[in-house]
């Protein structure tokens, strides 16, 4: 899934693409609101983050350009101002969700998925969903089920449950998994493979020191045993 | 604020100028009546003037009146001789010391009486005897009229000899009178006769002094009577001619036209006299009233004429001439300078009032604006001290000990910076009056507990026990903005003025459609003399440099929320510390 952010403030811009690149997403940013429009219109990203305040062209002017070339794609704005005017005139645009500064990490994931969640369950052709022993991976949701308990899921943590669960009973090399859920653009690195299962873990193992689902090969990698 | 500060301003200006406007009246009001006691003073003085020539007329009458009847002969023709002489009298009367009338008698002992002396003594008879013979009269007047018409020819003839004989004009308002004829009718002298005998005089009480005036009645008219007792005791008294009397008393009075010494003043006067009935016998004067007008003074007229009055009459232009346009120009003018004035003071006080709200709107205008600046940085202060905490699960532990300490002051101060900006800017907006409700629905319980897991780091290491109790999962609609600043100023002030107490209880419920949660600690408590105090704004416990720090905002804040929120927010009575209790309103419609 791509993401656009606009955002002036450079450290800002920076740390959010980091952010939503560990969670799965495939990001590109812009630092004004003409790049923006401009980038979005190159790259057609299926998510938008906008700041209200930016050189050249406001998020808000931005976000109407944007909506009206595409009526569906998701924009949340990312803003200092939390006026209530603020606020109405964000969701007048057209935005889906208004996070203010300042924010934490884990509610602007929260935030970022919820969004991209409805907009994938309405989606034409959503992404099947697929089982691995009790738990039911419903990727259109960014989500799985187990019984009535609801797990939440980032498009990473999607795609190495895929992979796995497609290979039942393989034994997969940590540079193989890597690369599906991270992309063969970034530089393999198994401490932040081990650390993301490591967190998975604790999210969808009944008991995360045996694992069930997400069994580890020595010296190789991981292993889904059906 | 535009619209108190016009109320203001108003009142400024429209306060004043109704209460010296209606002092103006009322000083107006006094003045007119003032004047018009004034005016009536010297009109009255004028009606005593005109008295007192009437008094000067009386006074020489009185003199010549008592020259002439300065009698000791009372024989008739010698008393007759007198009347002849003195064209004012119109009889001579001689009343003996025992009331006995001597002339004209009665009995006609010393002769016939002549028609004037048979006239008098009918006219008279009331004033002596008490007896009005009128009616007595008239119905003798009816017989002789039957009885004979040749008699009455006879008699008409001798009526006009006498009347041509005195020379006398008859009176002009007398509706009834006596023809001379009648009285020589033997019926009538009878009916005379009877009547002086029977009664004796009563009134001769009324002669006691040594001379004065009397007035009787007769026929609708005043006569007046002068009399006098002379030295034998005998009483001689006169009665005047009215016709005579009233033009010689007239010509004492100033004409009718308006040459007189009072009606050549500026002031247009009508002064009227009036006799007992109200009727106009004379009257002077240019104004004209008219027949429904009122005297605006009168006095009764002198001795002996006190039953007749004297009026004035004055047009009422000229009663407001002096209060009347000059006295409305002056007010008008004294209350335009008064409101000139009045404006520009308001007008002064305006643009300072409106000067100090404009430099109030920029101040909050620009602590807004510095807090949403202090956002960004805080920003990105918080969101890469979690990314470096992120980074630090990615390596080994065992040497992250040290950093991840100092990561939790970096993040946990930056909430606090969070929450300190969020202060600012919620007061900002509540003196804008722009903060609204946002519900949503929200399972409190989560969201508490999301609240207080930020501040379970820094309880820690201030070795505070949190304890909390809430288990309701049911969603409810409410603002988690308000819900997280009303409970982050609760545990903030816990944090900072209850840490002595180790301890942080925190109890939510929800009942009766109200979110109730209670935040009580074990510190020492607030001072109950402090207690009302605690939610005003900029209200701190102690001012005192070693007490803890603050702005004295957070929980005059949590309880405008509280109640914007449907809800409120109390200090309840509790053993120990402090226990507020906040409650939300369900916004679900």
């Amino acid at each position: 899934m791509k993401v656009l952010i606009a955002e002036d403030d450079r450290f800002t811009r920076e740390g959010l693409v980091e952010v939503l690149s560990a969670e799965g997403f495939d990001v590109i940013s812009a630092y004004d609101g003409t790049q923006a429009v401009a980038m979005f219109q190159l790259h057609k990203p299926d998510f938008v983050c906008l700041d209200i305040m930016m050189p050249s062209q406001s998020g808000y002017e931005a976000c109407r350009t944007i909506r009206s070339e595409s009526p569906d794609v998701p924009i949340i704005f990312i803003s200092a101002k939390s006026e209530e005017m603020d606020r109405l005139v964000g969701f007048d645009v057209g935005a889906d969700d208004f996070i203010t500064k300042p924010f934490s990490v884990r509610e602007v994931v929260a935030r970022v998925r919820a969004v991209a969640r409805r907009c994938h369950a309405a989606a034409p052709n959503p992404p099947a969903e697929f089982r691995m022993k009790d738990l039911t991976i419903l990727p259109a949701e960014l989500r799985a089920k187990r019984g009535e308990q609801i797990i939440d899921l980032s498009p990473r943590d999607v795609e190495i449950l895929r992979l796995l669960a497609e290979n039942p009973g393989k034994a997969l090399d940590r540079n193989t998994i890597f690369n599906h859920a991270w992309g063969e653009d970034h530089f393999p690195n198994s401490r932040t493979l081990d650390q993301h299962v490591s967190q998975l873990r604790k999210r969808v193992e009944i008991d995360p020191r045996n694992p069930g689902l997400i069994c580890t090969v020595h010296g190789v990698g991981y292993r889904y045993d059906p | 604020m535009k619209r108190r500060s016009i109320i203001l301003i108003a009142l400024i200006i429209i306060v004043p100028l109704v209460a010296l406007t209606w002092a103006m009246l009322r000083i107006s009001e006094n003045e007119h009546v003032v004047v018009e006691k004034r005016f009536g003073e010297l009109l009255e003085d004028r009606l005593q003037d005109v008295n007192a020539n009437v008094t000067i007329y009386f006074e020489a009458a009185e003199r010549d009146l008592a020259r002439v009847t300065a009698l000791d002969n009372f024989d008739v023709s010698n008393l007759r001789q007198v009347i002849r002489t003195e064209p004012r009298l119109l009889q001579l009367f001689v009343l003996s010391s025992q009331g006995q009338l001597v002339y004209p008698d009665p009995m006609q002992s010393s002769g016939p009486l002549n028609g004037n002396e048979r006239m008098f003594l009918i006219e008279a008879a009331k004033m002596f005897t008490g007896q009005d013979l009128k009616e007595a009269i008239i119905r003798s007047e009816q017989v002789a009229a039957d009885a004979s018409s040749n008699v009455a020819a006879t008699n008409q003839n001798q009526n006009q000899n006498s009347t041509a004989t005195r020379g006398v004009p008859q009176q002009a308002d007398s509706s009834f009178r006596l023809s001379r004829s009648q009285i020589d009718e033997p019926t009538q002298q009878e009916i005379v006769q009877n009547a002086y005998q029977q009664a004796p005089i009563q009134n001769i009480k009324q002669f006691q002094e040594s001379s004065g005036w009397f007035v009787w009645y007769w026929d609708r008219g005043v006569n007046l009577i002068y009399w006098q007792r002379r030295p034998s005791g005998y009483i001689v008294g006169c009665a005047l001619e009215r016709a005579r009397w009233m033009a010689d008393l007239i010509g004492q009075l100033p004409d009718t036209v308006s040459d007189d010494k009072f009606s050549s003043r500026t002031v247009n006067t009508r002064i009227r006299m009036v006799n007992e009935s109200g009727e106009s016998v004379y009257q002077w004067g240019n104004f004209e009233p008219l027949k429904t007008d009122s005297p605006f003074c009168e006095v009764p007229v002198a001795a002996p004429l006190k039953s007749w009055r004297l009026q004035c009459f004055v047009p009422t232009s000229e009663l407001t001439a002096g209060t009347g346009l000059s006295a409305w120009f002056s007010l008008v003018a004294v209350l335009s300078a008064v409101a000139t004035t009045l404006s520009i003071c308001g007008f002064f006080f305006l643009r300072e009032y409106a000067r100090d709200m404009r430099e109030a709107t920029q101040q909050v205008s620009f602590v807004n604006q510095v807090s949403h600046e202090l956002k960004t940085p805080l920003t990105n202060i918080r969101m890469y001290a979690e990314l470096l905490e992120r980074d630090l699960d990615q390596v080994d532990s065992a040497n992250t000990e040290k950093p991840r300490e100092r990561l939790s002051v970096i993040l946990s101060e930056g909430q606090r910076l969070s929450r300190l900006i969020g202060n600012v800017l919620t007061f900002a907006r509540q003196k804008r009056k722009t903060l609204q409700v946002q519900a949503r629905p929200e399972e409190p319980c989560k969201l508490i507990h999301q609240i207080v897991d930020r501040f379970r780091p820094a309880f820690a290491d201030q070795h505070i026990d949190i304890q909390l109790d809430c288990s309701d999962e049911t969603p409810f609609y409410l603002d988690p903005d308000f819900l997280e600043q009303i409970l982050g100023n609760l545990i903030s002030n816990v944090e900072k003025y209850a840490t002595s107490g180790g301890l942080l209880n925190i109890k939510s419920r929800v009942q009766n459609n109200l979110l109730i949660i209670d935040v009580s600690d074990a510190g020492p408590g607030i001072d109950p003399k402090k207690r009302d105090t605690v939610f005003e704004p900029f209200a701190r416990i102690s001012n005192d440099v070693s007490y803890a720090a603050g702005t004295g905002i957070g929980l005059s804040i949590a309880r405008e929320l509280a109640q914007l929120h449907g809800g409120n927010l109390v200090l309840l009575e509790s053993d120990q510390g402090c226990l507020f209790r906040a409650t939300l309103q369900n916004q679900h419609k």
